[in-house]
């Protein structure tokens, strides 16, 4: 930063300690107290230089209060909250679908407590999930024993296979784009 | 006399969104500005200005352009906008209502003499 420009020799060790003093800051906010200051400092000579610098502050001070008013890294800033993972939806998607050919009922019965225990769902996404999937399921054994023992034997195989299938997908979906959105009012 | 630092955080943006609605300026010069409007009470730095300045152009209230300083170096001026107009609006409503109700509370009370020490 002070090695462009013309900076008296007080002025070029100010903005060096300015530069150590904000290495913490973010970036971008680190970037312009860095030019604005060096534009109030570029051309004077030596004792206009000191009575700006003494005007501008000591950089630990300046460091300081950046560091107070700019908000840390990691921490969002208000109104730009941080991006939510997707892992839980999406294991939770992928066992509830997976679990019922891997380790039936069982496995599906796994998908469906991880939707209850999921806390950034609202109350109505889970209950909602969860009746689909059920309904699917109970569809799909249905079709399964009523069809049994029947020419329709195939069909009712077909359907216990299929429509949980393309019900959890559909609800896993459901679910990932759910994850931590605010509870509707 | 020195003022606190909650006092200058509350005032901050309503401050620099008034001072923007005279022109664009670049951060020095809105800095200069708070010192002169306060008569030398308000000393900002750079450190609490850009954060401000960052957070008022990531809520859409200024906006930053680039131009081009005495010296012929790029720098970076901010400007309000109507959004940033319609919160200086809002804000103004809020300080009067405060104003007011300081100025009920204080007017019958002895007015404090003002202290300058430890004033560098």
């Amino acid at each position: 930063m002070s090695s462009t420009g013309s900076f008296s020799p007080s002025s070029r060790r100010y903005l060096d300690e300015l530069e150590s003093a904000l290495a913490a800051a973010p970036a971008a906010l680190r970037a312009d107290i860095l030019t604005d200051i060096a534009d109030e400092l570029n051309g004077l000579d030596e004792d206009a230089s000191r009575a700006r610098i003494a005007v501008l502050g000591d950089p630990r001070a300046i460091a300081a209060d950046a560091a107070a008013e700019a908000p840390a890294p990691g921490i969002p800033a208000p109104g730009n909250p941080a991006p939510v993972s997707k892992a839980y939806p999406t294991a939770a998607a992928i066992v509830l679908t997976a679990g019922w050919y891997v380790v039936p009922i069982v496995g599906w019965i796994a998908g469906l407590v991880m939707i209850g225990v999921g806390k950034l769902w609202a109350p109505q996404v889970r209950v909602a999930s969860a009746v689909v999937s059920v309904a699917a399921a109970l569809v799909a054994l249905a079709a399964l024993l009523v069809m049994r023992g029947t020419d329709l034997w195939p069909l009712g195989l077909a359907v216990f296979l299929l429509v949980p299938l393309i019900a959890n997908i559909f609800v896993g979906g459901y679910l990932r784009r759910q994850w931590g959105l605010p509870t509707p009012a | 006399m020195r003022i606190e630092k909650d006092l200058v955080a509350a005032a901050a943006t309503p401050l620099v969104l008034g001072i923007l609605t005279d022109g664009d300026l670049y951060g020095y010069a809105i800095l200069k500005r708070v010192g002169e409007l306060s008569g030398g009470s308000m000393q900002w730095t750079d450190g609490m200005l850009y954060p401000l300045l960052h957070r008022l152009e990531r809520l859409g209230y200024v906006t930053s352009l680039w131009g081009t300083s005495d010296a012929g170096r790029r720098r970076k001026h901010y400007a309000i906008t109507d959004l940033g107009r319609e919160q200086l609006a809002e804000r103004q409503e809020q300080w009067t209502v405060v104003s007011d109700a300081l100025r009920q509370v204080w007017q019958d009370l002895p007015r404090p003499s003002v202290v300058t020490e430890g004033w560098a």
